[in-house]
């Protein structure tokens, strides 16, 4: 204490001593944090990413079924095809969009265009807003020009 | 995955290109495959522009899904067996999926 005290105002201000595991900063933080809607698109494009993969396993086994039998083929055509199939490939489908726009955000941002605070913040709204619209529109697509219609 | 950063940064963005238009592709073809029989199926599928698109969806996919899952396995799991037991698990996923997606398209090209 006295040490401290005896240097330069501006040097105690600077010695700080961190003791990790209890005054040190940790990170990754995951407690503390304010929402923007850029980490919020980061953070989702995470999550349907890790849904993306999951859903592979779908258009794998549609593929696949095909290949394998007719019966096999039937039972998961007709899997997907019920409600709960479809609130299924409507979530992939949602995630899918939703990936692939946020995608194109950030191959933007690695070109270096709409890095700025309102820009990034805009393109991130938008991005929620058009996965939606986009999901709706496929769907929509799926119901009315769809090949059993 | 952390000591590979750039060829892994490269290849992501390479194949996020290559997929944005097969996913429109795709999209746009699962909504004509609706209600489709089986043998109506292994036509469309057989046919040499689909199956070569299919083919490249299911090559791009599990390079990009397998960088994906891996960074966010380095970034949540923290000890040192079950992160590396992860890793082997996504990379056997991302494989499987590339050989049963491949395998299948070749092999109903081949029967169709």
């Amino acid at each position: 204490m006295s040490d401290t005290a005896a240097r330069a105002p501006e040097d105690a201000v600077r010695q700080v001593s961190f003791i990790p595991g209890q005054n040190a900063p940790m990170s990754p933080h995951l407690q503390v944090w304010k929402f923007t809607v850029t980490m919020a698109a980061s953070i989702t494009q995470r999550i349907t990413g890790g849904a993306n993969a999951a859903g592979m396993a779908l258009l794998v086994l549609w593929v696949a079924s095909a290949a394998i039998s007719e019966s096999f083929y039937d039972a998961v055509t007709g899997f997907l095809g019920s409600w709960f199939g479809l609130v299924i490939l409507a979530g992939f489908t949602l995630s899918v969009m939703f990936h692939m726009l946020n995608g194109l955000r950030y191959l933007g941002f690695d070109a270096g265009k709409g890095i700025s605070r309102a820009a990034s913040s805009n393109s991130g709204w938008a991005v929620f807003l058009l996965a939606p619209v986009l999901t709706a529109i496929i769907f929509f697509a799926g119901f009315t020009l769809g090949g059993a219609n | 995955m952390a000591s590979s950063a750039t060829k892994h940064f490269a290849r992501q963005r390479m194949t996020a290109m290559i997929q944005v238009p097969l996913t429109i592709f795709l999209v746009i073809f699962a909504i004509t495959m609706i209600g489709s029989t089986r043998e109506e199926a292994l036509a469309a599928f057989s046919t040499w522009w689909i199956a070569a698109l299919l083919v490249a969806w299911f090559i791009s996919v599990p390079l990009h899904m397998s960088i994906g899952i891996g960074d966010i396995i380095d970034d949540y799991l923290h000890k040192k067996g079950t992160r590396s037991l992860t890793h082997t698990l996504n990379s056997v996923y991302a494989l499987l999926i590339g050989i049963l997606g491949v395998g299948s398209v070749i092999a109903i090209t081949l029967i169709a």
